[in-house]
């Protein structure tokens, strides 16, 4: 069984976004570690090459996947697999991180994060498609939650429950979107707190955290909008919890001026050091 | 029902309006080519008409978000239809692979180009052309050349951004893209002639 406590702690940092390149580059004072959207770097020409090694001299990077599909039923993608265990190994990460959910089925790709069901056939299916990544891939393993619009009629596990029970059978971490969790708590009128009760304290890894907007009367996470005060008080409360190793500002649209990311980043260490966390 | 089948309906639903429409209007024909109960067509069905439709319009708005910086000129040269277009081509057309974005864009650029396309510039579809030799020039797994000789600077189009100002004027200019391999960098040149009429 993997001992995530051993993990080294990484601190505030920020995902990576191109537009971003100089200005991040010259703050590797101020930001902790970066992670990297795998499918940025997977068939990289020689520019996209120089960049990750640009990146690789300042920063500890983290992969983080995209289409992986671990919960597919049919099996995970294995193309995208071998690609992320090439680009893993030369960036020698301290873990990594995919999606609960499913990506592909049927032939068809869908190109956004769709909801496993929360009952033992999503069990069964993520636990058998990470054992063949993690037998892959020979670095700690963390899954984020991720947000649904829809509840599945074939849910008979509390998601708590389910991530717990997921995490232990297939011993990985979690990558707790704070975001999500508020997201998720909000639009199906649930308490984010009942749920961080159900979760493994020695799991949890790694936050992401930003903000969303409401659409078509729900509120959706479109990483868009600076992180609103509930989500930094659920940080904090979450910070209290657990000895959270990381956390990522994954913003990825609608950019303000790049200190206000930074001022963000520092919120973060300041919120997780008054809890006493990367001290 | 089984897992493999839910995840084979909704993405199906998720990424194809004519897939959502079917099991509105004819539902019978649905439940019978996957052995469903009514129990689970009762949900295909609200899912296809609330939940299904909103993942989907997300899905192509995401998209939509990527690709208007993959073609900003013919974006430019084509306001707000650019989008109410991109709607009709992304119904029920999904996406692959890591470039999945890359092969978005072109494959709209290549619809552009074959669809009549109303109110826009003579020279539309020298612009979807030029943004899309670009592109595929970007997507190319190896070597990748191709030549295009323009009557007007198409590339002057890059620093306008009021559509109304876009106008294609001289010089003609010959445009080469050029990629060596895989791992190289995707390269356009530019050449004018030295003298032209003014």
């Amino acid at each position: 069984m993997t001992d995530f406590n051993q993990l080294p702690p990484l601190g505030s940092g920020l995902g990576f976004r191109l537009p971003f390149t100089e200005q991040v580059l010259a703050a590797h004072a101020e930001v902790d570690f970066l992670e990297i959207t795998a499918d940025h770097f997977l068939e990289a020409d020689v520019r996209r090459d120089r960049l990750l090694e640009r990146l690789r001299e300042k920063f500890t990077l983290i992969p983080h996947g995209l289409n992986l599909s671990l919960g597919s039923a049919e099996g995970l993608n294995t193309g995208y697999l071998a690609q992320l265990r090439t680009l893993v190994e030369r960036v020698d990460p301290p873990w990594w991180s995919e999606h609960i959910s499913f990506t592909q089925a049927g032939g068809v790709e869908i190109g956004h994060l769709s909801p496993v069901p929360f009952n033992r056939q999503g069990l069964d299916a993520l636990c058998e498609n990470v054992r063949i990544a993690r037998e892959t891939i020979a670095r700690p393993l963390i899954l984020e939650n991720i947000t649904y619009t829809m509840q599945l009629p074939w849910n008979k596990i509390d998601e708590g429950e389910f991530l717990a029970e997921l995490l232990e059978r297939s011993d990985c971490g979690l990558l707790l979107d704070v975001t999500n969790l508020y997201t998720n708590s909000e639009n199906h009128e649930y308490d984010a707190s009942h749920f961080l009760d159900q979760l493994p304290a020695d799991r949890v890894v790694q936050l992401h955290y930003v903000g969303g907007e409401h659409l078509d009367g729900q509120l959706i996470d479109n990483h868009s909008q600076d992180t609103p005060e509930p989500v930094w008080e659920l940080m904090r409360e979450v910070f209290r919890r657990f000895p959270v190793k990381g956390a990522i500002l994954e913003r990825d649209g609608n950019f303000p001026e790049f200190n206000s990311l930074l001022a963000e980043v520092s919120r973060c260490r300041e919120v997780a050091a008054e809890m006493g966390r990367w001290t | 029902m089984d897992l493999s089948l839910s995840q084979k309906l909704m993405a199906r639903l998720f990424t194809g309006a004519r897939f959502r429409k079917r099991v509105l209007e004819d539902a019978a024909s649905v439940a019978e080519e996957y052995h469903l109960s009514a129990e689970n067509l009762e949900w295909l069905r609200n899912c296809a008409r609330e939940e299904a439709r909103r993942f989907a319009r997300s899905l192509i708005r995401k998209r939509l978000g990527v690709i208007v910086n993959l073609l900003p000129l013919t974006r430019r040269s084509m306001g707000k239809q650019f989008g109410e277009l991109f709607h009709e081509f992304a119904a029920d057309r999904d996406t692959r692979g890591v470039s999945r974005h890359l092969h978005d864009a072109i494959d709209f650029s290549g619809w552009l180009l074959e669809k009549h396309v109303p109110s826009v510039p003579d020279w539309f579809q020298h612009v979807v052309g030029y943004e899309r030799n670009w592109l595929e020039a970007q997507a190319a797994t190896g070597w990748f050349f191709r030549i295009r000789i323009y009557r007007h600077h198409i590339s002057r189009l890059h620093s306008i951004h009021k559509r109304e100002e876009m106008k294609y004027t001289g010089p003609p200019n010959l445009i080469i893209w050029l990629r060596r391999s895989a791992k190289a960098e995707p390269r356009e040149r530019r050449y004018f002639p030295r003298f032209w009429p003014s």
